[in-house]
């Protein structure tokens, strides 16, 4: 069968089973609670289908299996060890977390601290962070459905509309009701994928001994040649020297141990043990998840050690899934990759919605609105939010996941010490997490152009978040009797 | 116990909105497909005829002078896979097997016989090279039919939603006022079967 026929068949069943999901989500969204947290009645499955969903994106498809063959498995120590480092220190703050019992992140500094103005200046960064994250998610979108269908990766991104939207409007009952079958999709693909990888070096231990061996240029845009042996070295060149991908653990690392879309499933699972089990069973999946991305990448590099095209690192597992190996799964493959991108993209996108609902309006309003309100506001929100990050996403970053280490290091220079000091210190105040967030705003303000303009070695989320950590103990320390005392 | 039906007001006015505007798009789509094929057929058809008149008018003014190997030669050099020369047996002069084939199976777009050496020109269509070079370019019409089908579905459900949802909310208080007064639970649901007081279960 002609190629785009087979991928525009799979793109209408993709689109058909989407549609049937978010119809039958839309009636349990009718209040807050039930909108953002399914009322926290997800049994302990589908609360690990919407963790593990949300994880993979495309980064982690698109951009980390590309790097794998590229660089080799010095990809996984940029990214896949700081992400689990990090998750093991979520699991640290899921039981006081839960017991919290609020809806949003920032909503805790509320409640902690009686301050409307901690919540919706939180509510501003987590809304402004996400949109820019978004963008990851639209360009692996973008990538795959250029390839798929042929057309200009412009045109390509305008598609995402039709899922992320109507999937995020159904709330988190629709969103991780997606996240199940788009995982189930991923996790089906990715085996099959694998199993041809396997079948054409010959065995899985000669994808190792093969990788072993590769020398060269990956693709004709590389800056530089794989030497013998460099594939399997747990430390690289250029973003994956030794300092950066150490220093990538604050950004990369404590971003996602702090990071709202993982404490949101937190808070929404029935109970702090649910909470704890779900993290745990996550890791074990995402860790075969890992395992199969990175044989494939190093797999691939085996069977084509140079690509003869000029690409970027996201766009070599679609173009080789596409051509080299292509087959009858290829389709199949490609929507697995869609599935990835749109099942973090609705997560993000409610994230947008609940910070600008309930943080910003919520908290600045004089009086409290009503449910359906807010629930519509955060509808609003969703579109608002969908749109802005497609229009950044026009010009989008060259490397995924060097770009999404560096966004979710604002959170880690901003957000970690107030949540972890807030629920694990006592002494912690209101002073001091406002002084945290100042800090942590001036540290990005100042290292960051500096990384950039590569006059900064290391990744510019390991000073920051130390800075903005002493001012929360400073601020804490020095407001703590005048807190005390009013 | 009876079984509830699940034909709900939502779903009705959902069927009723979703199915004219899916049946509309699809009838957009259709006739923009049909009219992308037919543009297509025409553009195949007359650039056949076009080269078979071209080819007998060779024939009929150098034939006699240059001979049919020389004007076979010429026909061989123009590399189009469509056209076939039979002789008068119908015997293959030019053209591949599969071309002779589609001859035999009828694809044949345009064909003439007027030249005085007795041959059939023939223009044939491949029809699985046809389908296939009619996706690559009518994918964006493909797209935008299946891209404009979703949204209607989508616009539909919220539509239905909307509607519903107040008459949903209604039930839900007529329910709880029927459940509140003396002797409601007789009153609330007098027929048992779960329906009384919502609206919208049809």
């Amino acid at each position: 069968m002609n190629k785009t026929l087979l991928y525009l068949i799979y793109f209408a069943i993709y689109s058909a089973i989407l549609l049937v999901i978010g119809k039958s989500s839309l009636r349990d969204s009718d209040s807050v609670s039930k909108f953002f947290m399914c009322d926290r009645r997800l049994p302990l499955w589908r609360c690990v289908c919407t963790f593990v969903g949300t994880w993979v994106s495309a980064a982690s498809i698109l951009s980390l299996t590309g790097s794998v063959y590229e660089s080799g498995l010095s990809a996984l120590t940029f990214s896949v060890v700081p992400w689990f480092l990090g998750a093991l220190l979520i699991v640290l703050i899921s039981g006081r977390l839960y017991a919290a019992g609020v809806t949003t992140v920032p909503e805790l500094f509320r409640v902690r601290y009686g301050s409307r103005g901690l919540q919706a200046a939180y509510g501003a960064l987590l809304a402004a962070v996400y949109v820019l994250y978004l963008v990851i998610q639209i360009k692996g979108f973008g990538i795959v459905a250029s390839t798929l269908f042929g057309i200009p990766y412009s045109v390509a991104i305008l598609l995402v509309y039709l899922f992320i939207l109507y999937t995020s409007f159904g709330g988190y009952q629709s969103v991780t009701r997606s996240d199940v079958f788009n995982l189930i999709l991923m996790i089906v693909g990715l085996g099959v994928l694998l199993v041809i990888v396997v079948a054409r070096v010959g065995s899985f231990g000669g994808i190792y001994s093969g990788a072993a061996e590769v020398t060269g240029y990956a693709h004709t845009g590389m800056e530089y040649a794989t030497k013998a042996g460099d594939l399997l070295k747990p430390f690289g060149q250029g973003d994956f020297a030794p300092l950066m991908s150490i220093s990538m653990f604050f950004g990369w690392g404590l971003g996602l141990a702090v990071n709202p879309q993982y404490a949101v499933r937190i808070l929404a699972s029935r109970d702090a043990r649910s909470a704890r089990r779900m993290i745990w069973i996550s890791l074990g999946l995402l860790a075969g998840i890992y395992f199969t991305l990175s044989s494939i990448g190093l797999g691939m590099r085996v069977l084509i050690p140079t690509v003869d095209a000029s690409l970027s690192t996201d766009e070599i597992f679609t173009y080789i899934l596409n051509n080299d190996l292509y087959s009858g799964w290829s389709g199949f493959l490609l929507f697995a990759i869609i599935g990835a991108c749109v099942s973090t993209a609705n997560s993000q996108l409610l994230l947008i919605a609940s910070s600008c609902s309930c943080d910003i309006v919520g908290a600045l309003w004089p009086r409290p609105l009503k449910e359906s309100t807010l629930v519509n506001l955060s509808r609003g929100a969703v579109m608002a939010g969908g749109t802005l990050s497609l229009m950044l996403a026009l010009s989008p970053p060259a490397s995924l996941l060097t770009y999404g280490g560096d966004v979710w290091g604002v959170f880690s220079v901003t957000l970690l010490a107030p949540v972890f000091g807030t629920l694990l210190w006592k002494g912690t105040t209101r002073t001091g997490v406002y002084a945290a967030l100042g800090s942590g705003l001036a540290a990005l303000a100042v290292f960051y152009p500096l990384y950039y303009r590569g006059a900064l070695p290391l990744h510019p989320a390991l000073p920051g978040t130390l800075i903005s950590a002493a001012a929360l103990w400073l601020g804490s320390v020095l407001s703590r009797k005048e807190e005390a005392a009013a | 116990m009876k079984r509830r039906r699940s034909l709900t007001i939502e779903n009705k006015i959902l069927m009723a909105v979703v199915g004219i505007c899916v049946l509309s798009v699809l009838c957009f789509g259709f006739l923009m497909l049909r009219e992308g094929y037919q543009n297509k057929l025409t553009q195949e058809r007359d650039k056949g005829k076009e080269l078979l008149a071209y080819i007998s008018w060779d024939i009929r003014q150098f034939g006699d002078d240059v001979g049919q190997d020389a004007i076979l030669e010429g026909c061989a050099a123009l590399e189009n896979s469509g056209l076939v020369i039979l002789d008068g047996q119908g015997a293959r002069l030019l053209g591949t097997e599969q071309g002779t084939a589609l001859v035999d199976e009828g694809s044949i777009l345009a064909d003439r016989s007027d030249n005085h050496f007795g041959w059939r020109l023939c223009y044939t269509l491949d029809p699985a090279e046809f389908q296939n070079s009619l996706v690559e370019e009518q994918k964006y019409a493909i797209l935008a039919t299946i891209a404009l089908l979703i949204v209607t579905i989508q616009v539909g459900v919220f539509v239905s939603y909307g509607i519903s949802e107040p008459v949903r909310r209604l039930g839900g208080g007529l329910r709880r006022h029927w459940g509140a007064a003396p002797g409601g639970g007789t009153g609330a649901d007098p027929h048992g079967c779960g329906q009384c007081g919502d609206p919208t279960a049809g």
